[in-house]
């Protein structure tokens, strides 16, 4: 299989998990913000669901990235601020996703503050990481 | 000893999350493919930063961040080829930089300025074997 057809493949894998994470981080964080306790539960229910086809479809972008990158977990330039960014918000992503699995509606409020920070920042640098991959793609 | 169900929840995603990294690290050695000796990869396999202040020295910058994932590190090719003495002319470097190579080398015209082109060709135009 040549660069071409795993470019492609990374290019298909990645957008899913990304964007599933960012619904996830804003549903959830409308539920932490929103009054009412009915669309708090329903907000907080597409937060957990979101998270959790996120995490088990983040491996194939993993790879199909690596296999891009013919096994550089590194690199250097824009390469390189990628896998900065990805490395982190890839393991927060999985741990968080079992984290909230665990422990679905028991959390405290202060694990829950911590969850969400957590889980904001993860998707944060899932968008850096895309904004770098995204610099390597249309502009090199 | 009973653990509460956060406590568990902690660890377990802590270990998934280093699981998680531990496959992405071996799917490196996976896919990276075996070093194969050649004249051109028996030199040393990182550059030296040009003096200061010289054009070499931009476009050095400018390679490491937007070339080197192609080009390697080095110069010495990876995706892209090596840019140790090309015969082309600074023409047509500049040409190729700014309009790239259908299906092989994308376009860095609206990313770099003419100034950076410049700095990109005097680095090239730098590197011998």
């Amino acid at each position: 299989m040549n660069q071409t057809f795993w470019a492609r493949m990374h290019g298909r894998a990645t957008h899913f998990p990304i964007a599933l994470l960012i619904v996830s981080v804003v549903f959830d964080q409308s539920a932490f913000w929103w009054r009412d306790e009915l669309p708090r539960r329903e907000f907080r229910a597409v937060g957990f669901y979101s998270l959790l086809i996120a995490a088990p479809a983040s491996p194939f972008a993993v790879l199909s990235g690596i296999a891009l990158s013919k096994g550089k977990l590194t690199g250097s330039g824009s390469l390189l601020l990628h896998h900065l960014f990805i490395w982190p918000a890839c393991g927060l992503l999985v741990g968080l996703a079992v984290w909230r699995l665990v422990v679905r509606e028991d959390a405290s409020t202060r694990a829950s503050k911590c969850y969400l920070v957590l889980v904001t920042i993860a998707s944060a640098a899932m968008m850096a990481a895309g904004y770098w991959g995204g610099e390597m793609i249309l502009r090199g | 000893m009973k653990l509460s169900i956060q406590s568990r929840g902690m660890i377990l995603g802590w270990i998934s999350s280093v699981a998680a990294l531990a496959l992405a690290v071996a799917a490196g050695e996976v896919f990276r493919p075996a070093p194969s000796p050649s004249p051109s990869s028996a030199g040393s396999n990182s550059l030296t930063n040009p003096r200061a202040g010289t054009l070499e020295q931009k476009g050095y910058a400018l390679f490491m961040l937007n070339c080197a994932h192609c080009h390697g590190a080095d110069a010495r090719g990876d995706e892209g080829p090596d840019l140790h003495d090309v015969t082309k002319s600074d023409a047509r470097i500049a040409s190729l930089i700014e309009n790239g190579k259908k299906g092989e080398m994308p376009r860095f015209a609206t990313k770099l300025t003419n100034a950076d082109v410049k700095a990109l060709v005097a680095f090239i135009r730098s590197l011998k074997d």
